[in-house]
């Protein structure tokens, strides 16, 4: 699988097409031994793994983030749907969505590093992958967000996503006429909504290590 | 038939010279200086291969050492939810807040606080065992020829040595303390037993190799009282019975354990309790309270944690051992992990795997400090009390303080944590006036 995928794990660098290649082998390292640790020293990781981690199970949209590693979308796979299992590059291939933007990245560089982190995001939304996140797409991770209040009603859970959809309407469609039916968020409207707002520092993991310390961003 | 004569004069050599070098001293509580010189020539080894390895690493850093994993590999943003969420609405709500989630969701998958205590301390530096070569490549000649003679002594002399002691002691502390049960109850009988049970104590710690100091001896557990300390090994009672004398707590077990536990109990009340019995809190807490009011009863030693923790962080303290009244005696344990690894990681190893690991180790060196006692104060309930006391111990022995509970090992995290998540996220929305 290494072979075919084109990805030399073993070496200091990882080099899918359109991210640089600065992961260190130190990173690498921690997080195969993080792997080992998940899944119990098997070569695969399975859904049921990620229960074993108590920090996860604070999160709210957990459900949606274990998801994200399984989807044959995000591991640039050609179909569709979901796999079982995942091996280590299937997880340093998700892991890598998270990489902080390095010093030297130029400008075509930096778009295409924070599209890929957008479609990460645009994939946990659009459950059903149909390339189009759908009013009732967005109502379901309202509620699974919320879902833990008991005072806020279905209702009032419905109502922020409507609230939140119509803005995302106006901004990607402008003002809509009676009659027109605003069918869900593409991948462009998405990409509209987020222009100008700086996401790559709000989507990463940072390691720790000597190198990090000198850059000093 | 002379090589049958040769090998038991052999046998008895030896044995001989152990009980005259190690055994007898021990028992006396006197030292001859041999284990003092042992670890003086065990530190000078491990400090001389930690420069061979600096020196062989040829990567342009300024510091080889790397940062312990008791402080984590990732960088955290403990930014609080609300000033992170509030940061980022441009768009009222869940299409950003979504981002803070999701970072913390991949944070807890990269490395979390909880898994990481229940598999051993990462050193500094590799101290020449195998089993922690997990960072250290070869690097020269010389190491990996100390690195032979360190595995034929361990295993070729320090084993065999160990496995003889350990027997000694095991085999005195049930004859023993079965001798003194026959005696009728008075203070005789609990000298004697007190006796007894020291002096196997040393003989065992001194089969593990061990190094204990102890600090603040004026604040040693007193009679009546309850003795709390945190829990890595099943040595643990060991380390402290090797100072003083505790009425132990715990389940009965089958096999050896068991004979040991019966015999035991006959010399010193120590507090057994069958299998049926443990699910019965009432019932524990109310021996455990009978045996604490009796002033005359030794100390009892709990390890609040319920099970094994690495050593680097102190767990969640089950709130029971502090319902029973009374004073209780904090103790704090901290292992230097460099010269063996105490921890029992007990989804991974068994208890005999677990001991000849032990066995073979170079040491088991440990720091024991004694704490000023403490009781419960008017007001406050027996879960802070727990709190208190386990913040205590953690600044003490330099651990860090984990709220989470020491069960997670294996079972799953309660559903009513999330819900808590999810409310504090939904009551955010409320109040920014989002709804309606």
């Amino acid at each position: 699988p290494g072979a075919s995928r084109g990805l030399p794990c073993a070496q200091g660098s990882l080099s899918p097409p359109s991210f640089p290649p600065t992961v260190t082998s130190e990173q690498i390292e921690h997080l195969h031994r993080r792997f080992k640790q998940l899944s119990q020293d098997q070569l695969t990781i399975r859904k049921e793994n990620f229960d074993s981690i108590p920090d996860l199970e604070f999160n709210p949209i957990r459900g949606k983030i274990v998801h994200a590693f399984f989807d044959k979308r995000n591991l640039r796979q050609e179909s569709d749907g979901l796999v079982d299992e995942i091996n280590f590059e299937d997880f340093l291939t998700i892991m890598s969505y998270f990489r902080p933007i390095e010093m030297n990245m130029d400008e075509e560089q930096l778009d295409r590093f924070r599209k890929e982190k957008l479609k990460f995001l645009f994939h946990m939304y659009d459950s059903d992958h149909d390339g189009k996140i759908t009013l009732q797409e967005y109502r379901n991770v309202v509620e699974e967000l919320l879902s833990g209040n008991p005072h806020l009603e279905k209702e009032s859970a419905r109502s922020i996503a409507d609230g939140a959809m119509m803005e995302a309407a106006s901004i990607c469609v402008g003002q809509m006429g009676p009659d027109q039916v605003y069918e869900g968020i593409t991948f462009e409207d998405f990409l509209k909504m987020w222009q100008g707002i700086d996401i790559e520092t709000k989507m990463h993991v940072r390691f720790l290590n000597m190198e990090t310390i000198a850059h000093c961003y | 038939e002379d090589v049958g004569w040769a090998v038991v004069r052999v046998g008895a050599v030896w044995l001989g010279l152990v009980l005259a070098l190690i055994v007898v001293p021990s028992a006396l509580g006197v030292s001859l200086g041999i284990s003092e010189a042992y670890m003086w020539v065990l530190v000078k080894t491990l400090e001389w291969a930690t420069i061979r390895i600096e020196k062989g690493v040829k990567k342009p850093q300024p510091q080889m050492l790397k940062t312990p994993a008791a402080n984590g590999i990732i960088e955290r943003d403990e930014t609080p939810m609300e000033k992170e969420i509030a940061r980022l609405h441009r768009v009222d709500f869940e299409f950003s807040d979504i981002f803070y989630f999701c970072r913390k969701g991949f944070e807890a998958i990269v490395e979390d606080e909880v898994t990481q205590r229940f598999s051993s301390e990462e050193l500094v530096s590799w101290n020449l065992l195998t089993r922690t070569n997990v960072n250290f490549h070869y690097i020269s000649l010389r190491l990996t020829v100390v690195w032979v003679i360190g595995v034929i002594v361990r295993y070729c002399f320090l084993l065999p040595l160990r496995f003889t002691l350990a027997a000694i002691g095991i085999t005195s502390m049930i004859v023993g303390t079965t001798m003194v049960g026959q005696l009728p109850n008075s203070s005789v009988k609990n000298y004697l037993s007190e006796v007894v049970h020291l002096t196997c104590s040393r003989i065992l710690v001194r089969a593990l190799s061990g190094t204990i100091r102890y600090h603040n001896k004026e604040n040693k557990p007193q009679k009546g009282g309850i003795c709390v300390a945190n829990h890595t090994s099943p040595i643990d009672a060991i380390i402290l019975t090797n100072d003083g004398c505790y009425a132990m707590v715990g389940q009965v077990h089958g096999g050896l354990m068991g004979v040991i536990q019966r015999a035991t109990v006959k010399a010193c009340p120590h507090v057994w309790f069958e299998r049926s019995e443990v699910k019965d809190r009432h019932l524990v807490t109310k021996r455990l309270r009978e045996h604490v009011a009796d002033k005359s009863k030794l100390p009892i030693l709990i390890f609040p944690e319920g099970t094994c923790i690495n050593n680097t962080s102190v767990m969640m303290f089950k709130k029971g051992s502090f319902e029973i009244g009374g004073t209780i005696y904090p103790v704090a344990i901290k292992y230097d992990p460099q010269f063996g690894d105490a921890f029992w990681n007990s989804s991974k190893y068994n208890i005999v795997s677990y001991l000849l690991r032990i066995m073979t180790s170079w040491a088991i060196v440990c720091n024991v400090w004694y704490m000023p006692p403490m009781v419960r104060e008017e007001g406050e309930d027996a879960v802070q009390f727990a709190n208190r006391v386990r913040s205590a111990i953690a600044r003490q022995g330099g651990l860090t303080e984990l709220p989470w509970d020491g069960g997670l090992k294996r079972a799953k995290v309660k559903d009513t944590f999330r819900e808590e998540q999810q409310k504090n996220y939904s009551k955010m929305l409320v109040r920014n006036g989002s709804i309606g």
